[in-house]
């Protein structure tokens, strides 16, 4: 397919992606258990009918907060797992690998084991994220090898780690309320957000992506690997660092907010490739308005049919994995000639 | 070789085997067998040394039937309370057990009996060699027909005139209070209301509560009202699904009490519900258990949630009785100051519990 068609389909479903997500938006404003009606919705806010009081609450308080932290959430993983993806060249690489999120959960185990408040444990999620993928490039360092590869390993080596150490705090929790809690928070919920953790939140979103899409011809150019990159002139190692850094930000700001998320950071990049291609400049954009939308779509399911919500892993895996099987179908022709090979 | 090996080993072995025989045999006398609250049926020795109260409802009532000098240990939620060594000053030499512990901990400790609260937990201590009985904190279906369940239990498992002299005289105390209230509620029309319970008993806020079968969806249903939490599939909702709900009154119990009814007084989205606007938000007394814990303040805990949600109709004196209560059970005298904050939810000095 040549340039100018990706082109065009891009902006096609960019377009279409803009509109979605603002429907979805509105629609994360509109439903949940507490049923308002369309008109009462449209009252509650644009009035300030005193009838209408506790639909205004639950719209601004309980379900704009935690829209709005749905949709950055969506759009910093499904970034993350965009560039890691692109960075180390292996299409089945997510957000977590450099141990970011199970960094991130251990720092939220302690956490949640020490009884702190909910504002703790994200920072103690956030700040073991970021120690946690410190730590792996540290490790990788050790081997005097600046392969992405070398990478790879020490991030799996550091992710086993913490995932021991998770496992011992969690038998060590003891008490079943606690371990309870440690096992909710890993499935990830919306359900602690409130406007000051999404100011957080979309301002730390927000900068990734600026910077993000300021440097998108060094990222296409570190996609192709270092000795490409080097021969147009850029330096591989800074970039390459930029991007982890950015990487691992997202991850973990979003992971610190709402517990560990499965399945978008894999299945989004993989749906914007299949419109757009490898070139930064596009599956960027796409990736923020695809993810957002994802992840506010699962936040209504996630909150609208059970008396209690259903954890977010458990959404996005069941849809993550039926969207996984679609797009192998879709690239279905494409795995038979490497089969051949 | 192989006689010089095996030889030995028979004779050991028979010898073992004639042994555990002749002591099954002298026990026989000593067995009992019960049936624990999920139907399960185990043999048992009778009146057991060392029981292990893991179970939140057990240890009140075996420390009030003078049973305390049986109990090895308890469940740190339990023993964690600081009315406990107040009321039961002995309790400090009770071993603090969480939640989940292992058969070999028991067995190390030479723990005759467990109290679980859950089937599997009996289960696999059973399957293990640990005599355990499960005494749930709900009931199948409802927990109607459980009220004096453990009561009656503990007669069977235990000798002795005098438990069941207690037994029988808290049993009675319960099933008046329930026929009081039950009683002067019947004289007037009252409208069915939907009750919100708080839990409380750990910080998970405002949405956390009971749900059917427990001992407070029988409570409350006996006090009149629609309790919320049975109709959910969790003891978790969510703020939307509280607020959906809209109840007309919160009871809010366990050591967080106070913090919760702050949140439902001054938080989105809760001021805005007919019980936080129409000042029906009311806290359960908490002293040895949280009385909405099946416990022998139970008489009083109906007495007192009777006074607070119909004040036109009922009038008890809720201090004496629970003074009275304490020194009959526990033998401890406490001072009014000690009572009133009992009654709001405080600590011994009237600091807050958590």
């Amino acid at each position: 397919m040549n340039d100018k068609k990706i082109k065009k389909r891009t902006i096609i479903f960019l377009t279409a992606s803009i509109v979605a997500l603002l429907i979805f938006f509105i629609l994360g404003l509109m439903l949940g258990r507490f049923n308002i009606a369309i008109d009462d919705f449209f009252k509650a806010i644009f009035t300030s009918d005193a009838s209408l009081d506790t639909q205004r609450s639950i719209i601004v308080n309980l379900r704009l907060p935690r829209t709005i932290m749905a949709a950055f959430v969506g759009m910093g993983l499904s970034l993350s797992g965009l560039l890691y993806q692109e960075t180390f060249r292996n299409k089945l690489v997510s957000p977590d690998l450099l141990g970011v999120s199970t960094g991130a959960s251990v720092g939220a185990a302690i956490a949640i084991v020490l009884g702190l408040s909910s504002a703790f444990i994200s920072i103690f999620a956030f700040l073991m994220g970021l120690l946690t993928v410190f730590v792996t490039v540290m490790i990788s360092k050790l081997f005097r090898n600046g392969s992405s590869t070398i990478l790879l390993l020490s991030g799996i080596i550091v992710g086993g780690f913490m995932s021991a150490i998770l496992s011992l705090i969690k038998y060590m929790s003891g008490d079943i309320t606690t371990l309870a809690s440690i096992t909710y928070w890993l499935m990830g919920s919306f359900e602690s957000a409130n406007m000051s953790r999404d100011y957080i939140l979309m301002g730390v979103v927000v900068v990734c992506i600026v910077v993000l899409l300021l440097i998108t011809h060094p990222i296409n150019l570190v996609n192709q690997g270092k000795a490409e990159a080097q021969t147009k002139g850029i330096n591989y190692n800074f970039y390459r660092g930029l991007i982890i850094v950015l990487s691992t930000v997202l991850t973990a700001i979003s992971v610190c907010f709402c517990g560990t998320v499965s399945w978008i950071g894999l299945v989004i990049p993989h749906i914007v490739r299949l419109i757009a291609g490898r070139d930064a400049k596009r599956t960027i954009p796409l990736c923020i308005t695809f993810g957002a939308t994802f992840m506010i779509v699962v936040d209504i399911l996630s909150r609208t049919f059970t008396d209690s919500e259903i954890p977010l892993s458990a959404v996005t895996g069941l849809l993550g994995t039926v969207i996984f099987v679609i797009i192998l179908i879709i690239k279905r022709r494409k795995l038979n000639e490497h089969k051949d090979i | 070789m192989y006689k010089k090996t095996f030889v030995p080993l028979l004779v050991a072995l028979a010898s073992v085997g004639a042994f555990t025989g002749c002591s099954n045999s002298g026990n026989q006398n000593n067995q009992i067998s019960v049936t624990d609250m999920v139907g399960t049926t185990i043999t048992i020795n009778k009146n057991p040394k060392k029981v292990a109260c893991i179970s939140r409802t057990t240890y009140d009532l075996l420390v009030a039937y003078g049973l305390g000098d049986k109990i090895d240990g308890a469940y740190k939620g339990t023993l964690n309370n600081s009315w406990v060594p107040l009321i039961y000053p002995e309790s400090k030499n009770h071993y603090v057990y969480e939640y989940n512990n292992s058969a070999e901990l028991f067995l190390s400790r030479g723990v005759d009996l467990v109290l679980a609260p859950e089937k599997y937990m009996a289960d696999d201590l059973n399957a293990h060699g640990v005599p355990a009985l499960c005494v749930s904190l709900y009931g199948n279906p409802t927990f109607d027909s459980y009220v004096t369940f453990l009561s009656q239990l503990v007669t069977k498992i235990w000798d002795g005139d005098d438990i069941k002299t207690k037994a029988s005289a808290w049993e009675n105390k319960v099933n008046t209070a329930i026929n009081d209230v039950k009683t002067e509620l019947a004289k007037h029309e009252l409208s069915k209301k939907k009750v919100f319970y708080v839990r409380g008993d750990k910080d998970r806020g405002v949405c956390y509560t009971d749900t059917k079968g427990s001992f407070t969806e029988y409570a409350y249903r006996t006090l009149g009202f629609d309790f919320v939490g049975s109709t959910l599939s969790t003891t978790q909702p969510s703020k939307e699904e509280i607020v959906a709900q809209n109840p007309d009154i919160f009871v809010c119990g366990g050591q967080y009490q106070n913090k919760n009814i702050n949140i439902l007084k001054t938080e989105e989205p809760y001021i805005n519900l007919d019980a936080v606007k129409n000042n029906k938000v009311y806290n359960i007394p908490i002293g040895f258990t949280a009385f909405e814990q099946l416990s022998v303040m139970t008489p009083i805990f109906f007495y007192d949630q009777a006074n607070k949600i119909y004040p036109k109709y009922f009038d008890y004196d809720i201090s004496s009785m629970v003074k009275s209560s304490i020194k009959e059970y526990f033998g401890t005298d406490v001072t009014n100051d000690q009572v009133s904050y009992m009654l709001n939810g405080l600590n011994p000095e009237g600091g807050s519990l958590y």
